[in-house]
């Protein structure tokens, strides 16, 4: 538990850094910003590597929950 | 008198490395980078001469932990890799503060390897790599899930990037491409690109390392009471 307040605290501490830094440094040459027209065009494309990426994460998570590894050999095993 | 010998070699072989050892290897890269520094070298050099002494401990290190946990070894060397590509973001964002935003002059240390190629490949490797800790140990260790969360999301980034880069020129280098999905300027603004990335990495590597330290007590409190139910007690008879 306190590992995980600790983690969530230098989360809140990281956003801080990459927002502020954002709004006083930001990037030189800005860059350039899409067109409304581009993005609806691209929505298809994000939507194909948002499905490809849960698609193979759906496979390992079926996989870890339902065939996990076998055990690791150990000393019994003859294994040093 | 045999099988007490037998135990005592894993637990031989897995305390840490000595003291002086990783104190020669401190003393040689500090030693290295002061003396490049000196010379004036570019950053990637000052910062390889860092890193080459360290690399016979790592070596050491990860054959260790192959030898006796197997699988851990390849959850110490994703870490340790992600560790330094973690560094190489945040060198990256200090450059920006240091150069006034200016990108051209801020690539991070090894800015010859900054392009979307790279990039593409080496966070398809992460992402994969994430996915197989979690089949090993996703059921035992919680914080790995969450690096797989933001490894995945991240993924989805580099994948679109990669694209756009390789079959819309014009528009990855002049109308937006660049930006990506939720960088500043791309399909849903947050914050501009780097800064974007360096949280992408944060959210990817820090609950990595401390999976991988949950991890490795469990292995050594394992191993530990393995060899403890072998060793033979003395009955005083």
């Amino acid at each position: 538990m306190k590992l995980a307040a600790a983690f969530a605290v230098a989360v809140v501490f990281m956003l801080a850094v990459v927002i502020a830094s954002d709004q006083m440094v930001g990037l030189s040459p800005a860059t350039p910003v899409m067109t409304d027209a581009d993005r609806m065009r691209h929505l298809r494309l994000v939507g194909a590597a948002l499905t490809a990426v849960v698609l193979v994460d759906a496979f390992f998570i079926w996989l870890a929950l339902r065939h996990p590894p076998a055990a690791e050999p150990t000393l019994d095993d003859g294994f040093e | 008198m045999a099988v007490a010998r037998r135990a005592a070699l894993p637990i031989r072989s897995v305390q840490p490395l000595p003291a002086r050892v990783l104190l020669a290897s401190g003393l040689a890269a500090v030693v290295l980078m002061a003396a490049a520094t000196t010379q004036e070298y570019p950053l990637y050099v000052i910062i390889a001469f860092g890193i080459v002494p360290w690399l016979p401990v790592l070596f050491i290190e990860t054959l260790s932990q192959y030898r006796n946990f197997h699988w851990l070894a390849a959850f110490f060397a994703i870490s340790v890799l992600q560790v330094g590509h973690l560094g190489e973001h945040a060198i990256q964002i200090t450059q920006l503060f240091m150069n006034n935003g200016a990108l051209v002059h801020s690539h991070g240390a090894f800015g010859q390897l900054d392009f979307e190629t790279v990039h593409f490949f080496w966070d398809t490797a992460v992402w994969l790599g994430t996915l197989l800790l979690v089949w090993r140990y996703g059921r035992q260790n919680g914080w790995l899930w969450v690096s797989l969360v933001f490894a995945s999301a991240h993924e989805v980034e580099h994948m679109y990037l990669y694209y756009v880069n390789l079959f819309e020129y014009d528009f990855y280098h002049s109308q937006g491409g660049f930006a990506g999905i939720l960088g500043r300027g791309g399909m849903i603004p947050t914050v501009s690109r780097p800064y974007l990335h360096f949280g992408y990495n944060f959210m990817v590597v820090i609950p990595m390392v401390i999976a991988y330290l949950k991890q490795l007590a469990v292995s050594l409190e394992s191993m530990s009471r393995r060899t403890e139910s072998r060793i033979p007690r003395r009955t005083g008879a």
